[in-house]
């Protein structure tokens, strides 16, 4: 684990890699896998620096990210998931949700 | 601001829609269900997907029409025209094609005894064709189901001789909404959910705003325009002959939330594909008899979802949503669409969750009829549209 899998500038968020997901299945799995103190403190992290992230990957087309660019911009993707959750829900999910493994997205 | 914070604006508008209860027998009877399989779902055009879902010869998709008992195939030829074809080889009847989408290798054969067929439907091949008896090839291509495409939206119709064409059928619809540059945006997210409910049962809750700034009160409840910030206004409702669209406006006192509000501010979000047609905000039309059609304008610009409501039995439906956006060019523009898709997206599980509830209620017979109110018009024209249609035998 000597080499950082994210840009240089945001080499800071290396511990939170494992919010780095491709997919918005396992996004959501993630989010209901992680306690809420987690998620706040993950939200508090990438969200201070999401502008930078934002203004960072623009240099590149979207369909042309380099691999640890798009590593961030999946962990900011999951950023976008959770969101609602710290903002506005405080909780770790709406109340009055179907299921969500019943819930199913395809990308 | 368009709309008119005004009481029973609608029905003074379409005085011939009524204002009496409305049954709830067609959402929980059986025999009801197993009459809608004949004189809705195998009669009129229904939606089943987008041109751009098979942009390239030989691609094609499948959809299972449990209501019908029918599998479709809908392919784009060599000839670049989609067609839509029953999903059955016509040798022995085994179904065609197992996969839910794909590329046609040249020729779809059949798992049986390696019949195959071209992407136009014409029977290409049959192993050891000279033991059969004066078999003229020409006889056994795939069935064809009628196939119509408008804006890119591709319709079938399992009637033998549709008494319309998808243009007359869809008439003020098309007239709205022709020429939209919904081929400039692309299928980005579907979502589907299996729901212990009527098709109807789903699709009436959808069909109204009555009820936002109750049930979604912990999602997007201050998202739209209400009348003393309490109770919905539609901006305007047009009936047509099949079909309906309400529109309301944005409330510009929305509080974006941090995230949304960082998001919104980056001028790099901002996607320029405009529809110039949309009547307000936030268009919702619903074609007759299980589609809905959302125009959205957004902060980072407009997109459009579609929802089919597709019948199981009785008391169950696959729900389908798809999210359609202009191609995102950067990471500013791909976020704030996650963004919106995510905070819609919580909204329908809270509304998927409700129409199962709803759905347990009505089954108990413990009321005859719904009562509405002036801003669930488009409700009772779906169903006056649906008892005309279901009186035609």
């Amino acid at each position: 684990m000597s080499t950082s899998q994210l840009p240089e500038a945001f080499r800071d968020l290396e511990p939170y890699i494992a919010w780095s997901l491709s997919s918005e299945r396992e996004r959501i799995a993630k989010r209901i896998a992680t306690p809420m103190d987690e998620v706040i403190e993950f939200h508090g992290k990438i969200s201070a620096r999401l502008e930078a992230i934002i203004i960072y990957l623009n240099q590149y087309p979207y369909s042309q990210m380099p691999e640890d660019g798009q590593r961030l911009c999946d962990m900011a993707l999951s950023l976008v998931e959770i969101s609602n959750l710290v903002e506005m829900y405080k909780n770790p999910a709406v109340l009055n949700m179907i299921e969500p493994e019943r819930f199913v997205p395809y990308e | 601001m368009q709309t008119r914070m005004i009481d029973k604006q609608w029905s003074e508008k379409y005085p011939g829609v009524g204002k009496g209860p409305v049954a709830t027998e067609p959402c929980i009877s059986p025999e009801y269900f197993e009459r809608e399989r004949e004189l809705i779902f195998r009669r009129h055009w229904l939606n089943v997907g987008r041109v751009d879902e098979i942009p390239t010869a030989g691609k094609y998709f499948v959809r299972e029409l449990e209501v019908c008992k029918v599998s479709v195939l809908v392919v784009r030829g060599n000839d670049d025209q989609v067609r839509a074809f029953h999903n059955v080889c016509p040798h022995r009847g085994n179904t065609l094609v197992l996969n839910e989408r794909g590329t046609c290798p040249g020729r779809f054969g059949c798992g049986f005894h390696s019949w195959a067929f071209t992407p136009e439907g014409k029977l290409a091949f049959v192993p050891d064709e000279e033991n059969f008896f004066d078999l003229d090839k020409s006889q056994y291509g795939l069935s064809a189901i009628n196939c119509e495409v408008w804006e890119g939206f591709i319709f079938i119709n399992l009637a033998p001789m549709p008494k319309q064409s998808l243009r007359e059928f869809l008439g003020g619809v098309a007239t709205q909404l022709d020429n939209s540059p919904f081929s400039e945006m692309k299928l980005l997210k579907t979502y589907k959910v299996e729901e212990n409910a009527n098709w109807k049962t789903g699709l009436d809750a959808q069909n109204e705003l009555y009820h936002l700034p109750f049930q979604h009160r912990y999602t997007i409840g201050d998202s739209f325009l209400l009348k003393d910030g309490k109770y919905c206004r539609f901006s305007n409702v047009n009936l047509y002959n099949y079909h309906s669209v309400w529109s309301c406006e944005y409330n510009p006192a929305h509080k974006p939330l941090p995230t949304e509000a960082l998001l919104n501010r980056m001028d790099s979000a901002l996607t320029n594909i405009r529809f110039d047609k949309r009547i307000s905000d936030f268009d919702w039309y619903l074609i007759f008899p299980n589609m809905a059609l959302l125009l959205f304008t957004g902060p980072s610009g407009d997109f459009f979802m579609t929802y089919n409501f597709w019948p199981l039995s009785v008391d169950r439906c696959l729900w389908e949503m798809r999210y359609h956006f202009p191609p995102a060019e950067n990471v500013g523009q791909r976020l704030a669409q996650e963004w919106t898709i995510g905070q819609l997206r919580d909204t329908l599980m809270e509304d998927a969750f409700q129409h199962e509830k709803i759905q347990k209620g009505l089954a108990s017979r413990a009321c005859s009829h719904m009562v509405m109110q002036d801003e669930e018009i488009t409700i009772r024209h779906f169903h006056e549209v649906l008892e005309r249609e279901m009186a035609k035998v």
